[in-house]
């Protein structure tokens, strides 16, 4: 095949980046007014979220692990709630670049609501009520949430379940629809908390 | 000769040659001296789109190795870091076939943009918005790279079909993109109501149905965005619309699931208690399995519709009336009776579910108590399995407000039936928690009470393997040895003594004990209140 000197033609690439740029941005309404669900798999790197209160209804959870990039294997529990009221939410990512200083994204957000939501918590603190909690079910055989643990693991699940003044640290967080109201989110100096 | 300056992109014409529209005359001349390894670059570098590959593949790098950067985590996460980690695979894929198959570089390109723009719902806001704005500026370059040569005055004539269909290759950018955007938000909607009720076919059988008004019309298909949004006189008009057949084809679209789901104020354990008499003629395979829920049954009813002789008028004025909250559950079950007597014509003959065995969340052993044990309780329904590994509790202090001891009961796990202590407690308060829930796996995940923190929970049932403690206080109770420690397991002597004393312990007997450590299988609790509690590796 003749292979022939080219070019970039900026005009279309301008018309090509225009119209995705324009699409981004309607993702991004989307985003902010809850109609799409964001997604976060962070691997390895822990999200530290804060809520006034996180209301569950229908939950799932089991104990599970990961196992990090060095070895190290982590004990989690695995979260899902059919549905979830969270207010005051806070979350910060620390972000390490190749090159250059770290710093924090921060998110902040005065209510949300989820359905699907899926957490997998390294720690978390707090005050609990429950209604209708089961402890000790096998985790692949969970009726309320979506969850599937390890068999024969143990399962917990509940029908209510609200969190107060809860802080918790998360490697993924997931949600079919997350509805991110209000929702600002800003990059900060590194060691910076909600 | 017309030479081709370099306009950006990087893209460079090969140096120490005038570059020719012909690659072949260049390569014919005669050079001096073998081409560098840098000339060779460059031409390689030239004649495709080199910065468009490279600004896609390190969008697709980024955007990869956020989700990939722990493997362990990213195959525990399944399906979900799968998604995640597809737009930076797509787009290191899309950034190759720039480099090495430049032909391709359109569809490339447009890939690329679709994936980058994709990439900000599914994974991690588009890689913190690097990978993202790298993947579109890449992926436009290379729908913007040529490598026709630049149009002259003079030549004007020469190419212009060529140049005037690439023109036109914008629009399917934007008619692609678009379409995804359009798509993305649908399918979040569809997921989100899941109310569609009535699907196609109805929309040609009752063609008045299109005045409903267009928020009811989704996806092409009649999609009820609620089923509230029904009154009672599209209810009537609907059944005036059906003839016979086509009301055949009706209860075929009937999804039950929503009907189910929207149907307030049914019960599901009655409901489930008429369904296992009528199971003979009606398939409940979700039953069998699970305890059925709301959807379920409606389900399990639906299934039997399309087969059964069921009045359909009936039917949907019942839904009408739970939808306007005119009817309350035992006029429901009554109604619902009503409509499935219709499918079974001898409910009489059948066995009641009272003389079905229970079923098991666990058959008792009534040794050392004469109780016949009571296997209901919050989470010991049906289809309950406890787990193969146990969790360990221990409670620095647990106060019981009326305990009775159950008896041994057998409690179904994966592997296999395991005896557990049962024992059912009006209210309890406790401290010092310190929960520990294995995976059977590895690691174990342990609940603690911080400091100063406290537990108190109604309606308990507890099945555990052991249990040790030290009762502190026996609340008038004769018999229990105070003050010292003391271990339950099934097979202990122990159990046979005190098990008679806690089975018929009266009502308002508080029990105080301490150092409390137990084997647990299952905990269920109606109400539970945790103040100051913590998870974390144990």
């Amino acid at each position: 095949m003749t292979a022939s000197t080219g070019r970039t033609r900026w005009g279309r690439t301008i018309l090509a980046a225009g119209a995705a740029l324009a699409s981004a941005l309607v993702v991004s309404f989307g985003l902010t007014s809850g109609v799409l669900a964001a997604q976060f798999v962070p691997g390895g790197v822990p999200v530290e979220l804060t809520t006034s209160s996180a209301a569950v209804d229908g939950l799932g959870g089991s104990a599970d692990t990961v196992t990090l990039a060095d070895g190290t294997q982590l004990p989690i529990i695995a979260l899902n709630g059919e549905t979830a009221e969270l207010t005051d939410l806070c979350a910060t990512l620390a972000i390490t670049p190749p090159i250059g200083p770290g710093f924090v994204m921060v998110a902040r957000a005065p209510a949300r609501h989820a359905s699907d939501l899926s957490l997998d918590a390294t720690s978390f603190a707090g005050n609990a009520h429950a209604e209708n909690i089961v402890i000790g079910r096998d985790a692949s055989a969970l009726t309320r949430s979506g969850l599937v643990g390890p068999s024969g693991g143990a399962g917990l699940q509940a029908d209510v379940f609200a969190l107060t003044d809860a802080t918790a640290s998360l490697l993924g967080v997931r949600a079919d629809v997350f509805a991110l109201d209000g929702l600002t989110v800003s990059l900060e100096e590194a060691g910076t908390t909600c | 000769m017309t030479s081709v300056p370099d306009r950006g992109g990087g893209t460079e014409p090969p140096i120490g040659s005038a570059a020719d529209e012909s690659g072949s005359e260049v390569r014919s001349q005669p050079r001096p001296e073998p081409d560098t390894r840098r000339q060779r670059f460059r031409r390689w570098r030239g004649t495709r789109p080199f910065w468009a590959g490279l600004w896609t593949l390190l969008a697709g790098l980024e955007l990869a190795l956020i989700p990939l950067s722990d493997i362990g985590q990213f195959f525990s996460a399944g399906q979900v870091a799968f998604t995640a980690a597809l737009p930076g695979v797509v787009l290191v894929i899309a950034g190759a076939f720039m480099w090495f198959s430049p032909p391709n570089r359109t569809l490339a390109g447009l890939l690329a943009m679709v994936f980058a723009v994709a990439s900000l719902v599914l994974s991690n806001l588009g890689g913190l918005l690097i990978g993202m704005m790298l993947g579109i500026v890449g992926g436009a370059m290379a729908v913007g790279w040529t490598d026709a040569p630049r149009r002259s005055r003079g030549r004007v004539r020469a190419v212009p079909d060529e140049d005037a269909d690439r023109g036109r290759g914008a629009v399917p950018v934007v008619l692609v993109l678009v379409a995804s955007l359009l798509t993305l938000p649908s399918a979040e909607r569809a997921d989100a109501r899941g109310h569609c009720i009535l699907s196609n076919p109805l929309a040609e059988l009752a063609p008045g149905l299109a005045d409903l008004g267009s928020d009811l019309l989704a996806d092409g298909g009649l999609c009820l965005v609620d089923l509230e949004d029904l009154d009672s006189s599209v209810l009537s008009d609907i059944v005036a619309t059906l003839d016979a057949g086509a009301a055949a084809d009706l209860v075929d679209s009937i999804s039950a699931t929503d009907l189910v789901a929207n149907a307030a104020g049914l019960d599901p354990v009655l409901v489930a208690s008429v369904l296992d008499t009528l199971a003979g003629e009606i398939s409940l395979t979700t039953l069998e399995t699970e305890r059925p829920t709301g959807t379920d049954l409606l389900d399990a009813v639906a299934r039997s519709l399309p087969t059964a002789p069921i009045d359909l008028v009936s039917l949907l004025e019942l839904v009408e009336d739970t939808l306007a909250g005119t009817v309350d559950a035992s006029d429901l079950l009554a109604r619902l009776l009503d409509l499935l007597t219709g499918i079974v014509d001898d409910v009489g003959t059948r066995p009641s579910p009272g003389d079905e065995p229970e079923t098991p969340t666990g058959s008792a052993t009534p040794r050392a108590v004469d109780a016949t044990p009571t296997v209901s309780g919050p989470g010991h329904d049906d289809g309950h399995r406890a787990p193969s590994v146990l969790s360990i509790l221990v409670l620095d202090t647990l106060d019981v407000d009326t305990l009775r001891y159950v008896g041994i009961v057998s409690v179904p796990t994966g592997d296999g039936p395991l005896d557990v202590m049962r024992f059912e407690i009006d209210e309890i308060d406790a401290s010092g928690l310190d929960l520990i829930l294995p995976d059977g796996v590895a690691a174990d995940f342990g609940i603690a009470n911080t400091p100063g923190g406290s537990l108190h929970g109604d309606g308990v049932v507890l099945d555990c393997t052991r249990l040790a403690l030290e009762i502190t206080g026996a609340g008038g109770l004769v018999g229990l040895p105070l003050g010292l420690p003391i271990e339950l397991t099934p097979s202990s002597p122990l159990l046979d003594v005190l098990g008679p004393i806690l089975a018929v312990a009266p009502a308002g007997t508080v029990l105080s004990t301490r150092d409390v450590d137990i084997d647990l299988v299952t905990l269920s609790v109606q109400t539970l209140d945790l103040i100051g509690v913590a998870g974390g590796a144990s």
